[in-house]
């Protein structure tokens, strides 16, 4: 039962509950016209695949994941998944809105829902692409005419399945086996949307692609899968937004990211997480990085009730390069375990992860980062840097790192601080002024600077806002 | 402008201000010296709100109202300021975006972040400082005299009515402390107070004042209109008014 | 207990029928009978057990394995070993354990006179049985927890008792030597350390061994505890034979305005693992826990730290370098925690390996759980070979390169090793580094 069940459609209700979340309202009206039966079964796998009208491998591939699901055991480290209760998951909610590639044609409900994020105008002004995903189906995607002159492809991924089988076929499922862990097996079972980019060889993508997601029902669960591959020396930065209403029940959002960079090239991946406090976020993400290409994650994760997500760089060719910038935001009731992975497996490659985690009231954040490298990555380089900032007295943050080094030639350090934030600092800044939940947000605020100094400005700003927003009321 | 009365204050359960008495009227430059310990950077804190310590007695009127009873946001707002002796590092934040918020903070209507930094390049230029200033991070592995130059650029950009200098000499060369001399001398006005709060009198050579005093042993023990005292101290030392004063206490 | 004996390794089935003797007080009877169920009915730890992230349980278990029988006797090879450890044995305090049979070597005069207690656990148990059990009621371990811990709890038949009383200061440092058995046995010598209110001792404890062919396991415990303000320095040098496996825990409870001080050097051993836990359960107390390794053959070590703050104003500090040769492994997992409400606390956790060789392997988990705002903590871990430019700088200077190796090894290690409060301990781990490095 959602909280505001009383809201009429498309109306900015506040959560009381929830207080700064902005996002929170849904639209109460949205029509399905499919509405899988809440509850996970072979049945529902079929279904999915057979709307979709897709080939008999892709089927074969979701029955053998869905296999693999049942027999995984739920993780044991990380968050508490006790309350997921994956039955009463809808797994698969197909709005009444056909894929546009116009705003206009857009169901009237559902686009008011982004005008209200800001899509369209943001497509207007700074992006090359945007695609748009409501529950489990996109809604809106569409490409400037001048990157699809160019041989880009930025489609969903059913679209991508359909238009570029033999390229799908070849590295779906390659990145991420869906043996790889019980979610990225669940994912491949009932996925649905999500993006397909495709760079050709040598092309500069400018200007950022965007693909934003929302979770609009209640005890919905989202599932897009997303392949970007980024051919030789070409470069494209793909961003993901995600938001989803605040009911008192859980939602799910469990995706599959994979890239691959081909030799040479270099790809940005930037995701500012702002999911209502009811949603599981549970994600794989992972790139392969072949000779001198460069993979960069940034990945803020402000939101969620839990969220598990580790992006991965497998630096599998000569010289590639890897780098996660990760920031994190837990208050009362939030878990954010998240962190990073750095695979090396081929000579001089090199990677980097900056970790800034916040956590206030009760909230914990907790890094997890893996750094192993492989036997013959001779002279691998790895650096790992987390910092901690507790804001309140209860407050809790881990740090669990593993290094695991095979390679004799290899360098690789780690470090991690704890702090809070120091009175001197507060009383310096109010000595010139500043009321002391604004100086408590610029110290803040500063703390994440380097991370936030990487991301386009619009996107920086944003990124600062939520936090700002969530730090409300954080000084009594 | 500011009264103190028998103002006490404690540090650590130690008690370093045992009952200051000063006056400070508009449009004066009260000049503060004592040794090491005496005090005197003490009570520049206090009057700034710092929360290290307790006050503990008297009262500090501050243009007809309760300085003690403010916040040291309010306090800054109402126009005190203080360039600190050891500025704190605040990584990650601009200088530029920092003393953006801290300028809107006291106003009714923000200025846009086009005029602001036209008028804050202005006070960067004239401390001879480059334009980069701004971007960056305040006061992080910055050297000694940066940050006391940066101190007074916020100064000069805020336009206090009271501002108090807490050893803003030290670490400063003879070139930079003409710089930042004539930053604070452009700012005497009628309306506008300014205590010095140093160990030498050098600094008070650059920005005369009208009155002296002499900070011992948690009070001002001398007093004298003009900066007379001042060159005597520099001339002989704190010893001959430490003999002075213990003197005057035994009779 | 078993329902069928036929699967049982000699010395499990000892334990099956094990009757205590008749001088052993009933509660030390109870807590072996408690401890030998407890290992019948618990499971190995799991590897998914974050403790054991790096660890092989299978390596410490009583498989194949029989109790030590050896008699004490002192062969010249021995003692020279010892010696070379100790300085002169005559003079000093010294018991020393072959299996679980002691034999005194020495006692020191002035330490007997400033009321300092060394004895061997079953001369313990029979004249400071209330003081024993007092202790063993505040250990940090229970035989309960897995089976490799009830296995040690379950097979303790001697071990060592030191007890420095309240303000005293021992005026010489206390050495405790433990050998290991004939071949194919296990030994589980029990360590007990009370450091009462305000007293100053420095403790040594000695691991010595041979290599047989067929497999040796050590399981030894050692339990520190610290009254108020008690400073307690505890010196390990582990080198047991090349074929013995080791499972040995460290543990110490450090009481207010305590200072604990453990250094734990290890060489020798086929598989070990060492567990050390500083438990801060009083205000204003200090740890620091060193340890240093040199790793090498295929020889696989796992250490596994944990500082806890339950306390607030304490202080713990970690540092653990380690050196890999040949086929070796070395693995690192520990943790810092610090509970809610234990402010001010200052907490550091400090990994270091060097691999120093093509096949060498190196792990490293250093972990925080910080559930209080106003602390200091950090830590930090590095695996890298030595610096390509500091070899440069020395060879600049006329080194040669095998030589600079060497001395920015034995450089690496000084931090630690000179940390061993006695000359002679120290020039023998010196040695065995310099020895090692020159191979």
């Amino acid at each position: 039962m959602p909280i505001d069940e009383t809201t009429e459609a498309g109306q900015t209700v506040a959560q009381p509950e929830i207080g700064a979340y902005a996002a929170g309202w849904h639209d109460a009206d949205t029509k399905y016209s499919f509405r899988a039966e809440p509850g996970l079964s072979e049945n529902v796998i079929r279904q999915i695949s057979e709307i979709k009208g897709e080939p008999q491998w892709m089927l074969d591939f979701r029955l053998r994941s869905y296999e693999h699901f049942l027999k995984r055991p739920l993780p044991r480290w990380g968050g508490n998944l006790g309350e997921l209760d994956f039955d009463s998951i809808y797994y698969y909610l197909k709005p009444e809105a056909e894929n546009a590639r116009s705003w206009d044609d857009v169901p009237e409900a559902i686009k008011d829902t982004f005008e209200k994020l800001g899509i369209p105008e943001a497509e207007r002004t700074v992006l090359a692409g945007v695609g748009a995903q409501y529950d489990s189906e996109t809604v809106y995607h569409n490409l400037q005419q001048e990157w699809r002159d160019k041989g880009v492809v930025f489609l969903d991924m059913d679209g991508g399945l359909r238009e570029h089988e033999d390229i799908v076929k070849e590295h779906f499922g390659t990145v991420i086996a869906p043996e790889d862990n019980k979610f990225s097996a669940l994912n491949s079972a009932v996925w649905s949307g999500g993006s397909f980019v495709y760079v050709p060889k040598g092309v500069q993508l400018e200007i950022p692609l965007q693909a934003y997601f929302r979770i609009n029902a209640d005890r919905a669960g989202q599932f897009e899968r997303t392949l970007i591959i980024v051919e030789e020396g070409a470069f494209v930065h793909y961003i993901e937004g995600c938001t989803a209403p605040t009911y008192a029940s859980e939602a799910l959002h469990s995706a599959v990211v994979e890239i691959i960079a081909k030799p040479g090239a270099r790809v940005r991946y930037s995701t500012v997480q702002n999911w209502s406090a009811n949603v599981y976020n549970l994600v794989t993400k992972r790139a392969v990085a072949m000779e001198h290409a460069t993979v960069e994650w940034l990945d803020g994760n402000i939101g969620s009730k839990l969220t598990m997500k580790y992006p991965a760089v497998v630096l599998a060719g000569e010289g590639a390069r890897g780098e996660v910038l990760s920031v994190a935001y837990a208050k009362d009731g939030q878990h954010q375990d998240t962190g990073a992975k750095m695979i090396h497996v081929a000579p001089g490659t090199s990677s980097r992860i900056i970790s800034k985690s916040i956590s206030k009231g009760l909230g914990r954040s907790s890094y997890r980062g893996l750094v192993r490298v492989h036997s013959g990555a001779r002279g691998a380089k790895s650096n790992v840097e987390c910092d901690a900032l507790l804001l309140d007295e209860n407050s809790r943050t881990d740090t669990y790192p593993y290094i695991e080094i095979d390679e004799d030639s290899a360098s690789v350090g780690h470090e991690a601080r704890v702090s809070r934030v120091s009175e001197q600092q507060v009383f310096y800044l109010m000595q010139r002024g500043i009321p002391e939940p604004e100086a408590m947000a610029l110290v803040v605020s500063g703390f994440i600077e380097p991370i936030t100094k990487e991301l386009p400005l619009e996107y920086a700003v944003e990124l600062n806002r939520l936090i700002e927003l969530e730090m409300e009321g954080s000084v009594g | 402008m500011l009264k103190i009365s028998g103002l006490k204050a404690v540090v650590e359960g130690m008690e370093i201000l045992k009952g200051i008495d000063l006056e400070v009227k508009p449009g004066e430059v009260h000049g503060i010296m004592g040794p090491n310990g005496s005090g005197k950077s003490t009570l520049a804190r206090v009057l700034s709100g710092d929360p290290t310590y307790a006050v503990t007695g008297g009262e500090v009127d501050y243009c007809g109202q309760d300085l003690l009873a403010m916040a040291p946001d309010e306090r800054a707002r109402t126009g005190l300021f203080l360039a600190f002796q050891y500025p704190v590092e605040v990584p990650g934040v601009t200088i530029g975006n920092f003393l953006r918020t801290a300028f809107n903070s006291r106003r009714e209507e923000e200025l846009s972040a086009m005029e602001f930094y036209g008028l804050l390049l202005n006070k960067v230029r004239e401390l001879g400082l480059a334009d980069q200033w701004v971007n960056r991070y305040l006061n992080e592995g910055f050297s000694g005299g940066e940050k006391k130059r940066n101190e007074i650029l916020q100064m000069m950009v805020l336009e206090p009515q009271l501002c108090i200098l807490d050893e803003t000499d030290s670490g400063l060369d003879v070139d930079a402390l003409k710089i930042v001399s004539e930053g604070v001398n452009k700012m005497r006005s009628p309306e506008r107070s300014i205590i010095i709060v140093t160990h030498y009198e050098r600094l008070l050579e650059y920005i005369v004042p009208d009155k002296c005093h002499i900070m011992l042993e948690g009070r001002i023990v001398l007093s004298e209109d003009g900066i007379d005292l001042a060159r005597r101290i520099d001339e002989q030392g704190y010893e001959h008014v430490k003999q002075q004063y213990a003197a005057q206490t035994q009779a | 207990m078993p329902a069928t004996t036929q699967q049982l390794s000699p010395v499990e089935r000892k334990l099956a029928n094990w009757q205590p003797a008749a001088d052993v007080p009933d509660w030390f009877a109870q807590q072996r009978r408690d401890a030998r169920d407890a290992y019948f009915d618990s499971a190995l730890p799991d590897r998914s057990d974050e403790a054991w992230h790096y660890g092989h349980p299978q390596h410490y278990t009583l498989d194949d394995l029989d109790i030590a029988h050896a008699q004490p006797g002192f062969n010249g090879i021995r003692y020279e070993r010892i010696c070379g450890l100790t300085g002169q044995p005559r003079r000093i305090a010294c018991l020393s354990m072959v299996g679980d049979n002691v034999a005194e070597i020495s006692s020191s005069t002035p330490l007997r006179d400033a009321g300092v207690t060394v004895m061997s656990l079953r001369q313990a148990l029979a004249l400071r049985g209330d003081q024993l059990q007092d202790y063993w009621q505040r250990e940090l371990l229970k035989a309960d927890r897995d089976r490799l811990t009830a296995s040690h709890y379950a097979l303790i038949d001697n071990g060592f008792y030191v007890h420095v009383p309240a303000g005293v200061t021992a005026p010489e440092p206390i050495h405790l030597i433990m050998e290991t058995g004939e071949q194919g046995s296990v030994v589980a010598p029990h360590v007990i350390i009370g450091a009462e209110k305000g007293s100053t001792s420095t403790v040594f404890v000695h691991y010595l061994g041979s290599t047989y062919e067929k497999r040796n396991l050590q399981l030894g415990q050692l339990h520190a505890h610290l009254d108020d303000a008690a400073k307690l320095s505890v010196v390990k040098v582990e080198h047991v034979g090349l074929n013995t496996d080791i499972l040995t825990q460290e543990l110490a409870n450090v009481g207010r305005d305590a200072k604990y001080v453990s250094v734990a050097v290890h060489f020798g051993g086929k598989h070990l693992r060492h567990e050390a836990v500083a438990n801060h359960a009083q205000p204003g107390g200090s740890s620091e826990l060193l340890g240093m390794h040199f790793v090498r053959d295929r020889q696989r070590y796992d250490f596994q730290t944990t500082q806890v703050h339950a306390a607030p104003e304490c202080a713990s500090n970690l540092l653990f370098k380690g050196a890999v040769m040949d086929r070796g492994r070395a693995s690192y997992q520990g943790i810092i925690q610090v509970h809610p409400h234990a402010q001010k606390t200052d907490a550091y956790q400090t990994n270091r390996t060097l691999l120093l060789s093509p096949e060498a392997r190196a792990d490293s988990s250093p972990q925080l759980e910080i559930l209080a705002n106003d602390v200091r903590c950090s830590h930090g871990s590095t695996v890298a070979n030595v610096d390509k430019d500091q070899i440069f700088y020395l060879e600049s200077r006329g080194i040669r390169a095998a030589e600079a190796r060497r001395l920015i090894v034995s450089g690496f290690m000084a931090e630690i090793a000179d940390r061993v409060p006695l000359a002679t301990a120290r020039d023998y781990v010196y040695n065995y580094v310099l020895d090692r490095v020159n191979e």
